[in-house]
């Protein structure tokens, strides 16, 4: 709930600290009630149990004494509803609307834990977030602040230090020192590439010009299966601002862009809400703090297109226009959007400046490994336990971020693959499990870091129809301009699709690889030439799954369709019909009823006895509902 | 589109155009704003946009059929989408897609029914990768689905 | 401007800064294929990626299309016919094969690439000469100025289309698309009283040339251009053979005057 305050501009560093430290003292002392109402949260109920919550405080008349907050994502999504308590630490996972009495009465006013509602995991209880292993490995600096400050609400982060990176840059650093600051951390651009972000704000902040330059943050997010970057923009849109406004000060820009999704409508909310009020404090806009500088951020809405992560189609897209990458050979830095010089990187990397200039650049330095620096959010999914949103240091490797972190494999199936990268990414196996997570380690075992998307695959996927999944993301998201992109992708596909249907002949993988390296070698940008990382590192890792499905025309992991068929067991089947019932083609036959070999004499004389089920492999459309629901595993795929 | 509809469409087009100062730049965002209205791109919205911007016809449609938001068809009175994420695909969103379109009476291509009652659409990622699969109803996410939920699911609808 | 020098094929050359590589090459008379190249529009699309030819950089050495490859200090040598080139370009060619399986031209620039068919599976789409090289969009959007003909949708759906895969009605018949159509692709055909630009224009009526009496432009065309050159536009009259018999007429005239 907004508190009642009108926001005037801030005119020095010690306006902003007083007003912190007012900020501070009126927090003091009240109880918080933080609600999750990230996206995942959200589908899973978690506006209900906000206001739910937000009435029990209202019945018991405590609304003076206990704030209750909805905030963004706290990561682990696959809890949600999540709800923590502040300062008395205690965190309730899978929280539902009814719990809210309880919650209030026993938890905030009385400050005990509500045992049932706790989180269990290995015979041990958690009371608080720190206790709960899925956190227990993180560092968090990037989302450090989820769930402690309300998204909506400016104070909040000015409470927790907020625009106090900003106020000592643009007070006691000229422009190159920050820079040079912004170089000695190591930051590396968390959109993709992994580009030194110094090096990039130095070549743009070197280049003379009186027509403008621009800073661009790109919240597209185009890679399906991760969610980082809306999650901190759901979270804590403002540090994603100071760090923007930061870098236009130390390349000499005033003026900004902000590249978001449409289909993210709550981080592009947020957004906007959170740049309305830092305007309204006069840290965007027109004499920034009392500086005198100026720096204006738009918003411009993304059409929804996977080669916007290309820098060059980006800038195209601002300009209205289609996201069709043009030749690359002088930088974004020298002639970005509508021609002028431009610094562009994502989210995170933004996120990460005002805490590289709070606490230093030796100390981020000091975090990761080698050749990367800091930390990397992951949105954690796929046939994992925990899964959700987490933030590592550089350089810890994937079987602590699976089997620590992730909690090991849900499910049944032993663990097959990790991916990473995106659609451009590639499938890690077993035994890499323990290498180390940073840019150049990923790009040594043919994948890359990306933007964090992290899928765990089990032994139930099969890595030649994950390649054609990726292959049909890319030949759809190519934007068609080059040759090698747009019809050698239509061709790699076309044999993946061939190789998982079992009409693939013996020479098409020599084919796949003479294709993979043309595009790979001539498209015009770096969709084209990351685009057959899917199928060669699945070729590099799991050739024999490639060669089954050519030779033997069967799919391991009972996947690909036309390569596997269901039937029943008649000894295991107990006739109870749910196959039947479910049956989407009305292709299982049988009688519901006693299994045969456990009717008794009684049972046959009153016609209760059944009869196995069998399926017509004529008709059945492979659709796996009978293997769902089949209660004794009797339906069989091979 | 009936001749009052024309009107209508061109009347709101022209308001979203001025909102935005009829700028070349915003030519994504205004046609953003009148898929919002329409659920689709209507023929003579796209050519008043045309028109007021100074942009060729041929360059606004680029535009129009470039970006994975817009679409030149009207869509059914329940839009159903089914996200096609990593995640998702792994843990069974072709699945869902086969039993939507089953269900439905989807030919191969077909994204809208007959009756105009449902359009299916698969989208890359909706971004709550952790409740895979999932597909929205109307923006309303249904997570961790299996087939054999989509005749609930559909149920809801009437 | 200050000048680049670097060597092709070993042989020194000599060009601006910033001018693009396959310029540079052409212009002192190497060789390289590059249909979708039109000396009339100014900036190459860089989208067939049959010029590949192979850059050495200072700290570079790699695979490039040279129609867009701005040449600068940086660049050591060029090699246009390296056995990693020559097999790059046969097999984007026989991508484009697959996609244009019944074009004779390329057909053609497939033979003289030593490439006999193509060993993918046909992707025909509609209008399979063409091989999206964007040219006839370019000229018509931006050197025109008529903006009848665009790309419509993306990855291998695109295609160039009129809008509404309608008969265009923003064409004015000038035939420039087909005239810079690479493959063929775009035709003009032309009846005693009519002109078409196959597939995208409806027919167009002719303007009879008020000396020859054949038709000489389309009434569109004249329209068009009467607007685009205001008062000057008595020039149109006449179709070019007339006009070029008037202009030596006139000339032969002032000659005999002089005599």
């Amino acid at each position: 709930m907004p508190l009642c305050m009108t926001r005037e501009k801030i005119g020095s560093p010690e306006a902003l600290n007083s007003l912190a430290g007012r900020l501070k003292e009126r927090a003091g002392g009240r109880k918080m009630v933080s609600v999750c109402l990230g996206t995942g949260c959200r589908a899973e109920g978690s506006g209900e149990v906000y206001e739910a919550i937000r009435e029990a405080v209202g019945e018991l008349g405590l609304e003076d004494e206990v704030i209750v907050m909805g905030s963004g994502c706290h990561g682990l999504c696959a809890l949600g509803p999540l709800v923590i308590l502040t300062p008395d630490d205690i965190f309730y996972p899978k929280v539902s609307p009814e719990d809210a009495t309880e919650i209030i009465e026993k938890s905030v006013i009385g400050s005990q834990p509500v045992d049932r509602l706790l989180y269990k995991t290995g015979g041990k209880t958690c009371r608080c977030q720190s206790e709960v292993p899925f956190y227990g490995r993180q560092e968090r600096i990037v989302l450090g602040l989820n769930g402690i400050v309300d998204p909506h609400m400016i104070e909040d982060y000015i409470r927790e230090g907020g625009y106090q990176s900003l106020a000592e840059v643009l007070y006691k650093y000229p422009p190159e020192d920050v820079v040079s600051e912004i170089s000695a951390s190591g930051l590396r651009g968390r959109g993709g590439g992994g580009f030194p972000t110094g090096r990039k704000w130095e070549s743009c902040r070197a280049v003379e010009t009186e027509d403008g330059k621009f800073v661009i943050c790109n919240a597209d997010e185009g890679d399906p299966g991760a969610f980082m970057d809306r999650s901190i923009m759901e979270a804590n849109p403002h540090t994603v601002i100071e760090g923007m406004v930061i870098g236009a000060y130390a390349v000499g820009a005033e003026e900004g862009y902000i590249y978001i999704r449409k289909e993210y409508p709550l981080a592009l909310n947020t957004l906007q809400c959170a740049l309305e009020q830092a305007r309204d404090y006069g840290l965007l806009g027109h004499d920034i703090l009392g500086s005198g500088r100026d720096f204006e951020i738009n918003v411009a809405r993304g059409g929804g297109a996977f080669v916007c992560g290309e820098s060059t189609a980006l800038t195209a897209s601002i300009e209205g226009r289609v996201g069709e990458p043009g030749a690359k050979h002088i930088h974004t830095t020298e002639s970005g959007l509508w021609g002028r010089p431009t610094v562009l990187n994502n989210v995170e990397t933004w996120a990460n400046v005002p805490e590289i200039i709070k606490r230093g650049s030796r100390w981020f330095a000091s975090i990761g490994s080698e050749g990367s620096k800091g930390t990397k959010v992951f949105s954690l999914v796929g046939a994992i336990k925990n899964t959700g949103l987490i933030e590592v240091p550089m350089g810890i490797t994937l079987r602590e971020i699976i089997e620590d972190i992730g909690g090991g494999m849900a499910g049944n199936h032993g663990f097959k693959a990790v991916q990473t990268g995106g659609p451009s990414g590639g499938c890690i196996p077993a035994d890499h499990l323990d290498m180390k997570v940073d840019f150049d380690s990923l790009i040594e075992v043919g994948s890359m870091m990306g933007s964090g998307g992290m899928i765990v695959m089990d032994e139930s996927s099969c890595m030649v129809d994950v390649a054609r999944y990726f292959l049909d993301f890319l030949r759809t998201e190519s934007c068609g301009k080059c040759t090698p992109c747009r019809d050698g992708t239509e061709q790699m596909f076309m044999i993946l699709d061939r190789i998982c249907r079992g009409k693939a002949g013996e020479d098409e993988l020599g084919k796949l690889e003479e294709i993979a390296e043309l595009v790979r070698e001539t498209s015009l940008c770096k969709l084209g030439s990351s685009a057959p990382n899917p199928v060669l590192s699945t070729l590099r890792f799991f050739r024999d799954e490639y060669e089954a499905h050519i030779r033997d025309k069967k799919c391991p992991a009972g996947v690909c369709s036309a390569l596997i068929e269901f039937s029943i067991d008649q000894e295991k089947c107990v006739c109870c019909g749910r196959c039947a019932n479910e049956c989407p083609v009305d292709c299982i036959a049988g009688t519901a009823g006693k299994p045969p070999a456990k009717a008794s004499e009684e049972d046959h004389q009153e016609g209760k006895v059944g009869e196995p089920f069998l399926i017509d492999v004529q008709e059945c459309v492979k659709c796996g509902s009978c293997f769902d629901v089949c209660p004794t595993d009797a339906v069989e795929k091979k | 589109m009936t001749v009052a509809e024309t009107e209508n469409a061109i009347k709101h087009t022209d308001g979203v155009i001025e909102s935005y100062g009829a700028k070349r730049c915003d030519l994504i965002h205004i046609l953003q704003d009148v898929q919002e209205e329409y659920d689709y791109l209507p023929r003579p919205a796209l050519e008043r946009v045309s028109e007021k911007l100074n942009v060729s016809l041929p360059e606004v449609l680029r535009v129009a059929t470039f970006y994975a938001a817009f679409s030149l068809e009207p869509r059914g009175e329940h839009l159903i989408t089914v996200c096609t994420g990593t995640a998702c695909h792994v843990k069974g969103a072709p699945r869902l897609i086969d039993a939507l379109q089953r269900d439905l009476g989807l030919e191969e291509g077909q994204e809208t029914t007959d009756d105009m009652k449902f359009t299916l659409r698969e989208v890359r990622c909706v971004g709550c990768c952790s409740l895979a699969p999932v597909l929205t109803v109307d923006g309303r996410i249904h997570g961790n689905l299996a087939p054999e939920d989509i005749s609930d699911i559909l149920e809801d609808c009437f | 401007m200050s000048e680049i020098h670097f060597n092709i094929n070993g042989k020194e050359v000599t060009c601006r800064r910033d001018e693009m590589l396959l310029d540079v090459a052409l212009r002192h008379g190497i060789d390289i294929p590059a249909p979708c190249h039109h000396f009339a529009l100014p900036e190459d699309y860089g989208a067939c990626r049959l010029c590949l030819v192979e850059i050495e950089e200072e700290r570079w050495t790699g695979v490039d299309a040279a129609c867009t490859y701005p040449v600068r200090e940086k660049c050591i040598a060029v090699r246009t016919d390296t056995e990693e080139v020559r097999r790059y370009r046969q097999l984007n060619l026989q991508l484009l094969l697959a996609r244009c399986p019944e074009s004779e031209s390329v057909r053609d620039l497939a033979r003289s690439m030593d490439v006999e068919a193509s060993r993918f599976p046909g992707i025909q789409r509609q209008n399979s000469d063409c091989i999206l090289c964007g040219l006839c969009v370019n000229v018509c959007e931006n050197l025109i100025g008529a903006g009848a003909i665009g790309f419509v949708g993306r990855g291998a759906e695109r295609r160039v289309a009129a809008p509404f895969d309608e008969p265009a009605s923003q064409c004015i018949g000038c035939g420039a698309c087909a005239e810079v159509c690479p493959t063929n692709a775009i035709k003009t055909i032309e009846t005693e009283d009519e002109r078409t630009i196959k597939p995208f224009s409806p027919p167009l009526k002719l303007v009879k040339c008020p000396e020859c009496g054949k038709g000489c432009m389309t009434e569109k065309q004249l329209e068009f251009m009467k607007t685009q050159l205001g008062n000057k536009s008595d020039v149109l009259a006449g179709c070019p053979a007339c006009k070029v018999r008037r202009r030596a007429q006139e000339f032969a005239a002032v000659l005999r005057g002089k005599e």
